[in-house]
């Protein structure tokens, strides 16, 4: 505008008049107002979503088309790319390859071939509409609300760690429930006021959990313990209290030491 | 935007004439009545900057949006502190109600443990270790709820947990009809005399908080962060609580935990009893082995069931209630399935949805289509022919999609453990975690895989016990038979990859905890089956029984009868002691489509 002195035959009036007015607030101090200001509106549009971040795991998985991003476009590149039918990147992110796949497996699986993941290409994907835990619960008929709250915790504490780290963390929740110096049940034990993390700040529920999680808690249900009687575990790189360092540790896996 | 090349253009932009006093133009300006009152104070600030006021309609706009913001701002700020006052009055009232019955819930209990020491009768006698047991249960339930440090929590949980345990012993011997002996009331004398003392430091620590400055959230407030405790453990965190009620109640559950770290422990045995739980493997004999031996036993155990490349080390020790070597093998699976039985073999569930019983569990593709498309569905199945399959069999129909749409073999290599006992040298467990493709094989089929596993892998006398499907793998349960007993607590599991029936994992820890050489003895029944039959339900249709030994709460083994029947449409498992004839366990049995479970 001040460069052309005829700016607003192609500039929107008001965008004209919003850099108009910034570039007049030339104190410091006027400057911090609007950015304060700007900052807040900020905050307040987007503080719903932060929200919303840690209720996603319980809605149903949105349609998946070319152009969409996020941690199901990585599930699904994950379920095809196991199966074949997908080489590229775990990305995210719903590229022409990944279209490209999810056509292929719709034309092999004889779903309507649109390259558009929706409720019936989740299902024939073995993800589920609604969550993939909630779904096998009610389809299998015996309770595996265990399985799942395993596979959260597992999600918040170890999503980066190897398998056997997974099925490491849920066998100490399983010890846990075994041990008089805790509560008798899964929930108890997850729940118990500061005793995870994940649990406190609500990481846990951040993400769905995945297939390597599910099958981690399962394992662990079944009697599996890596940990052979841990009852604690903590990431030795990070600060933690000295009480901790006092238990007898049994090993180590992946980040975690194990102790009882 | 400088002043020169300014261009006049609305009515508002006349704001302040250049040669007026900037303080005027509120009064004279022809901006005055758009203005509104947010042009005031600028019209002051331009003064003093000595600038004239040539605030346009646009600012003035701009300064209303801001306004307007800022109010939003507000309004939002406060419905923030609302919904979080009001998220905090549950919470604190959540830690209160925990406190409270805590509270009651140890009175009681002192009460109920005073009542039994007076009680003879075994009626009497039954009933108040029953309820100690119960109300224990209760304020442990309560305890656990609190945001106490770790320290404290696990302490106190165990004195209830314990105490209840114990009670809940004395309550099933009593109903059986034995008395209390004079060691077990002796403990439950002391017993008593901890009890009281909790309820007295409770009791006085409520009165403290009664002063009405003390809330529970202050003790708690060191959480609300998260971010600086430590994982997956319950260590007090440095900062402490935030005000000096807080800290005096913090300082009242310290002393009670002081106190508490001084009690003896009951010696009984239950499940959570330290004699139970500090149980040692006694399958595990021998001398110590060297990691090296290890290693080669574990490169024996995991020949044919680990792709042949895969690379084996020793990568860690660990001192567990089994020490083990941690034995790591590194090695490219064939993700897709090789089908190593035929591809015809019907798939797990049929009839099923197509998908239904593999939600979300393993990689799940179209089970329950034909054949031919669950083949289709993972082009790469013959690709790479992976080591230790040898009937891979290219499934036909194959052609056409793999030429179509070439794709090559998604091989990842995958880490898999082996965990050797330090003592014996044993595989105690093995955990692969190679992805399974679709589930083209039976549960019968993967039961009998796992049992050709077991068998020639050092468990040669396994019979499944049931089976479970988990995702596309099957866990197949062991126990072992001796002399024509099955021995449940001598239990080992096998999981299964239900797309080619590969083993892709082994837990015998519960097997070498229990296992040793039972005498004749205790394998040889005092009364014979149709004798057991009589303390069975009349109701229960029963089929013929079994000779089984089980493992009991407390860690002994017991050899019963065991019998499957049926009573209202609900299948069962009675075992009947086989030296007495008294009821010792009931199971019900589960079937689902996942297979065959207890509870």
């Amino acid at each position: 505008m001040s460069a052309t002195g005829q700016p607003d035959r192609w500039q929107p009036r008001l965008i004209g008049r919003a850099l108009a007015f910034l570039q007049s607030v030339a104190t410091p101090y006027r400057r911090i107002i609007v950015i304060f200001l700007l900052a807040s509106l900020t905050l307040m549009v987007f503080f719903p979503f932060l929200e919303q971040r840690y209720t996603q795991a319980q809605g149903p998985r949105p349609t998946l088309y070319w152009g969409m991003s996020g941690p199901n476009v990585w599930l699904v590149q994950q379920r095809l790319s196991w199966w074949g039918y997908y080489n590229g990147p775990l990305d995210g992110w719903y590229g022409p390859a990944t279209w490209a796949a999810v056509r292929r497996f719709q034309w092999l699986n004889g779903l309507a071939v649109d390259g558009v993941v929706g409720p019936e290409t989740y299902a024939a994907l073995g993800l589920g509409w609604v969550t993939p835990a909630a779904q096998a619960a009610a389809a299998s008929g015996y309770v595996s609300n265990d399985v799942w709250l395993l596979a959260e915790l597992i999600m918040g504490e170890a999503a980066g760690e190897p398998f056997i780290g997974k099925v490491a963390v849920a066998a100490v929740v399983l010890n846990r429930t075994r041990n008089p110096r805790f509560p008798n049940t899964i929930a108890g034990v997850i729940f118990e006021p500061g005793a995870f993390e994940s649990a406190s700040n609500g990481q846990m529920w951040a993400l769905p959990p995945t297939p390597d999680a599910i099958r981690a808690a399962e394992l662990a249900l079944a009697g599996w313990d890596p940990t052979y009687g841990a009852l604690y575990f903590w990431n030795p790189t990070k600060p933690v209290s000295g009480w901790i360092w006092t238990r007898p540790i049994n090993m180590q896996v992946g980040a975690h030491v194990f102790a009882r | 935007m400088t002043d020169d090349d300014r261009t006049v253009k609305d009515g508002g932009a006349l704001a302040g004439d250049p040669g007026s006093p900037a303080g005027q133009a509120g009064e004279t300006g022809p901006a005055a009545p758009n203005a509104g009152a947010s042009a005031a104070p600028s019209g002051e600030a331009g003064r003093r900057s000595g600038r004239r006021d040539r605030r346009t309609l646009g600012d003035r706009l701009m300064m209303l949006i801001l306004g307007l913001l800022a109010g939003g701002g507000l309004l939002w700020g406060y419905t923030q502190y609302l919904s979080s006052h009001q998220a905090t009055l549950l919470l604190e009232n959540g830690y209160q109600r925990a406190f409270q019955e805590l509270l009651t819930h140890v009175e009681t209990t002192s009460a109920l443990t005073g009542k039994a020491l007076v009680a003879v009768g075994p009626r009497q006698t039954a009933s108040l270790y029953g309820d100690i047991w119960r109300s224990a249960y209760a304020a442990q339930l309560a305890a656990a709820q609190l945001p106490l440090d770790m320290r404290v929590q696990g302490r106190l949980s165990e004195f209830l947990n314990q105490l209840g345990d114990y009670a809940s012993v004395l309550y099933r011997r009593a109903a059986g009809g034995s008395p209390v002996t004079a060691k077990d009331w002796q403990q439950m004398q002391r017993l008593y005399g901890q009890a009281r003392s909790l309820t007295a430091e409770l009791a006085s620590l409520n009165t403290a908080m009664m002063g009405g400055r003390f809330r529970w959230l202050d003790l708690a407030g060191r959480y609300a962060w998260g971010g600086t405790r430590p994982v997956g453990m319950g260590a007090a965190p440095e900062p402490g609580p935030s005000t000096p009620a807080a800290r005096m109640v913090s300082d009242g559950f310290s002393r009670l935990n002081k106190q508490l770290e001084g009690f003896p422990k009951p010696a009984y045995d239950g499940p959570f009893s330290d004699t139970v739980l500090n149980r040692k493997p006694r399958g595990l004999t021998g001398r110590d082995v060297s990691s090296k031996e290890a290693l080669q036993a574990a490169q024996a155990f995991t020949k044919g069931v680990l792709p042949s490349t895969a690379r084996l080390t020793v990568t860690g020790q660990g001192n567990g209630v089994i020490p083990v070597y941690f034995v790591t093998a590194v090695g490219a699976f064939s993700t897709a399935g090789r089908s190593a039985t035929a591809p015809s073999a019907a798939p797990a569930a049929p009839g099923a949805p197509a998908t239904a019983p593999t939600q979300g569990r393993g990689p799940a593709a179209p089970t329950g289509r034909s054949p031919a498309i669950a083949n289709r569905a993972a082009p790469a199945t013959d690709a790479v022919p992976a080591p230790g399959a040898p009937g891979t069999a290219p499934a036909p129909g194959m052609a056409a999609p793999n030429t179509a749409a070439p794709v090559t073999a998604p091989t990842t290599d995958v880490a898999s453990n082996i965990f050797v006992s330090r003592r014996g040298g044993k595989v105690v467990s093995m955990v692969s975690p190679r992805p399974v493709a679709a589930a083209r094989i039976s549960l019968a089929d993967a039961e009998n895989r796992a049992a050709g596993f077991v068998r020639s892998h050092g468990y040669p006398n396994m019979v499944p016990t049931y089976t479970l499907r988990r995702g596309n793998t099957a866990i197949v349960t062991f126990a072992d038979q001796d002399r024509g007993v099955i021995v449940y607590p001598d239990q080992v599991k096998a999981q299964v990859a239900l797309d080619n029936g590969d083993i892709l994992g082994l837990d015998a820890a519960t097997y070498w905890m229990n296992h040793h050489v039972r005498s004749a003895a205790a394998l040889v029944p005092r009364i014979s089956q149709d004798e057991a039959r009589h303390s069975l339900n009349p109701q229960l249709q029963a089929g013929p029984g079994k000779l089984a030994l089980i493992p009991t709460d407390d860690g002994r083994e017991v050899l019963c009868w065991e019998f499957r029947g049926r009573l209202g449409g609900t299948e069962y498992l009675v075992y009947i002691n086989a030296d007495n004839g008294d009821e010792e366990k009931i199971l019900e049995v589960v079937r689902s489509r996942d297979g065959t479970m207890t509870m």
